[in-house]
């Protein structure tokens, strides 16, 4: 259930480095697609009042 | 490499919990009601671009996050003896690009949500959700059997 929200990516990334373990590049694809996602919303539906 | 203990892997999530937190709550609910209140729409008159506003709640956003991102790391090394981050330049990639993807959220629900009450409701639900399912909740172990999935 938790893979589709982008909590449990953020978390994979910091994870990696922050425990020694390796990038999570997965997980750093599907923040970077949020980011993305949500950049074009907020650029497309903005509205001053 | 070395046996890691809970609060090894807590201490990030609950970083991540900081950016979520400030992302999902204090970001949306304070653009939509700068909306409500017409602070935008003076902000437009003044001659503001779309990139200023949005980036000086950013800005306020980023320094909120990293105090407390400090504050939580400070807390876990020196009371629950939580180990610190191993790889700092890649520890600090992860946590730019997870505060980019939180603000860009919280910036969406700002943009779509009319009004301050509707950002709150629609951000809490998203933070308990994402809390309770990405790491930074209880262990599935310690939950009720109805719980643990």
């Amino acid at each position: 259930m938790s893979d589709p929200l982008p909590f449990t990516h953020v978390v994979l990334v910091l994870q990696g480095p922050w425990l020694g373990k390796e990038w999570a590049w997965t997980s750093f694809w599907v923040v970077l697609a949020f980011i993305a996602g949500a950049s074009t919303i907020s650029v497309r539906f903005f509205r001053w009042d | 490499m070395a046996r890691r203990r809970a609060t090894d892997f807590y201490a990030p999530a609950y970083v991540a919990l900081v950016i979520a937190s400030v992302g999902l709550i204090a970001l949306p609910v304070r653009m939509a009601g700068y909306r409500e209140r017409g602070v935008l729409r003076r902000f437009h008159a003044a001659g503001l671009s779309l990139p200023v506003v949005i980036g000086s709640q950013v800005v306020v956003a980023a320094s909120l996050v990293i105090a407390g991102s400090i504050g939580i790391a400070a807390v876990a090394r020196l009371f629950y003896g939580a180990m610190l981050p191993e790889a700092w330049p890649q520890v600090l990639m992860a946590f730019v690009l997870g505060l980019a993807c939180f603000c860009a959220i919280g910036v969406a629900l700002g943009a779509v949500l009319p009004t301050a009450r509707a950002a709150q409701g629609a951000g809490l639900i998203l933070f308990f959700v994402m809390m309770m399912t990405g790491g930074a909740g209880p262990p599935a172990t310690s939950s009720a059997t109805s719980c643990a999935g």
